[in-house]
């Protein structure tokens, strides 16, 4: 696992979304409750960029085709994507977020 | 929990059909289901045909509405590449294309729709496509191999998203169509100049107003060389795809007392037809609108969807939520365009977006008497979720038309009624 630090994270609004770029790798990334969750930014269905979706009881819902994710475990609520999303470990303290990416 | 007994025979292995056999199970359903189908493939989604897999980016096995297994799971009995061919609604028998007869307690009727064959002269020639089923993008992919040229004629969603995805693998693309502009009659002029745009952007030729007068072959006659137009243009075809809108796939019913509007099989919300024990559901329906006092076809993948779950909750006595919105999309280029709603040619249209900048996100708002009732979006699939939210309710035009107003908190005048 390697981790990685963006130190000046601007947390987006509830509901919404921004995307991270780190070691050539886009993620998604909201913030709900104080809790970060961090996803690869691509829809599984089209490679649409999640991050400009948004998140709505607890999914996040990719703006071209509308599919939706669960925000903790990236399972598909609903189609039409049919493959899960993959999620990252993600922590915010102090105004700067970490995710966690396997090797 | 399971609920009901008998047999269910859902006719036609579509999104529709495989939908309502999935969910009868799951909501709990407990006698025999058998899913005829004419095509051999498994139950597959269809919006990807004309574009990814038309393009050779993605296999059919992706495309599946399920995995096999899931309908061994579901005890589903399938019976593709069996087309039915009558319905007997007395002694409640389907009639397959063998002469198989199987009795029903329930039958859901999601058999689709088939392409519209204009009775143009040479239709029949070789080089000319039409596109409804993988293996229909199938032909056509291995057809446009090392050939430049193509004619796309008809410019609805099918012909645009063919176009696009043909001048993507590098095709000189030429579109026909008899109306003023692509996507006129569901789009309107404003918007059909935006895709207007998209596409002649990407360098391909659209001629509007004018249909086609024949398909000519070459000096052979084996294969189609060129479209001639009805004011005697002559366009050189080496591959042709003709896109003019489909019917209801009913033909099977000739004989059957099933209540058709325009061909397609009349039903309510919840996928009832005027026959008891017989539901309808997709793109072979003509859906009831209480607003509208109309009947309504909504030939598209979120109705499928919906319409297949409200016939299984009827067949088990399930709660029905909400009606969802009617919805689709079209992905084209780099664009993707989400609309909801329902609009018509009296509507007012707000623009939340400027369309002289095609490449910009786009926001498009129709208004019926100062009620929200449609919005299109392009790029930019999170307002139109947040605009849907205030179809059927009264806004103010100016607070809508400005685009730094958020929809969530734009004030409404009259709940949705």
């Amino acid at each position: 696992v390697s981790t990685h630090r963006i130190a000046d994270f601007a947390a987006p609004a509830p509901g919404e979304l921004t995307s991270v770029t780190v070691a050539g790798k886009t993620f998604a990334v909201t913030v709900d409750d104080g809790q970060a969750y961090a996803f690869d930014d691509a829809c599984t269905h089209a490679q649409c960029s999640l991050s400009g979706g948004e998140v709505e009881d607890g999914a996040v819902i990719c703006p071209c085709h509308f599919a939706a994710f669960d925000l903790a475990t990236g399972e598909v609520r609903t189609g039409p994507a049919q493959t899960a999303l993959r999620c990252y470990r993600a922590q915010l303290a102090d105004g700067a977020l970490t995710v966690e990416v396997p090797e | 929990m399971t609920t009901g007994a008998g047999r269910v025979v859902v006719v036609g292995a579509s999104l529709a059909g495989a939908t309502t056999a999935l969910s009868l199970r799951e909501d709990g359903f407990a006698g025999d289901i058998v899913l005829v189908g004419a095509e051999t493939a498994l139950p597959y989604e269809r919006p990807a045909l004309s574009k990814t897999y038309l393009a050779g980016d993605v296999q059919l096995d992706k495309l599946l509405v399920r995995p096999a297994g899931d309908y061994d799971s579901h005890r589903i009995e399938l019976r593709l590449g069996q087309a039915a061919s009558a319905l007997d609604t007395d002694s409640r028998v389907v009639t397959l294309g063998d002469g198989e007869q199987i009795p029903y307690d329930h039958l859901v009727i999601a058999t689709g729709a088939s392409n519209a064959r204009p009775p143009i002269p040479g239709i029949d020639l070789p080089g000319i496509h039409q596109l409804r089923t993988a293996a229909d993008a199938d032909a056509l992919r291995t057809d446009l191999a090392g050939l430049e040229r193509a004619v796309i004629v008809g410019m609805g969603f099918i012909g645009c998203e063919i176009a696009a995805t043909l001048n993507g693998l590098g095709m000189h693309v030429t579109a026909v169509d008899p109306m003023p502009g692509p996507l006129w009659g569901p789009l309107g002029p404003q918007l059909s100049d935006l895709v207007r745009h998209w596409h002649e952007g990407h360098g391909i030729r659209l001629i509007n107003g004018v249909g086609v007068s024949a398909f000519v072959p070459d000096a052979t006659g084996s294969r189609v060389a060129a479209v001639e137009l009805a004011d005697g243009r002559r366009l050189d075809a080496e591959l042709v795809v003709v896109g003019v809108g489909v019917r209801a796939a009913t033909g099977w019913l000739a004989d059957a007392p099933v209540h058709l509007v325009g061909g397609a099989v009349g039903v309510d919300i919840d996928g009832r037809t005027n026959l008891p024990g017989v539901y309808a559901a997709g793109d072979v329906t003509a859906t009831w609108d209480d607003h509208l006092g109309a009947h309504v076809r909504h030939e598209h993948w979120a109705n499928a969807i919906d319409q297949g779950q409200r016939v299984a909750r009827v067949i088990t006595g399930q709660p029905q939520p909400a009606p969802a919105v009617p919805s689709f999309w079209s992905d084209q280029f780099d664009r993707s365009l989400q609309y909801a709603g329902h609009h018509d040619a009296d509507c007012d249209l707000v623009l939340r977006s400027d369309l002289a900048q095609p490449h910009a996100p786009q926001v498009a708002v129709f208004l019926r008497a100062g009620v929200l009732v449609a919005v299109l979006t392009v790029n930019s699939g999170k307002e139109l979720r947040r605009a849907q939210r205030l179809i059927g309710h009264s806004v103010d035009p100016a607070a809508l038309a400005d685009p730094t107003a958020d929809l969530r908190q734009l004030p409404t005048l009259t709940a949705a009624g």
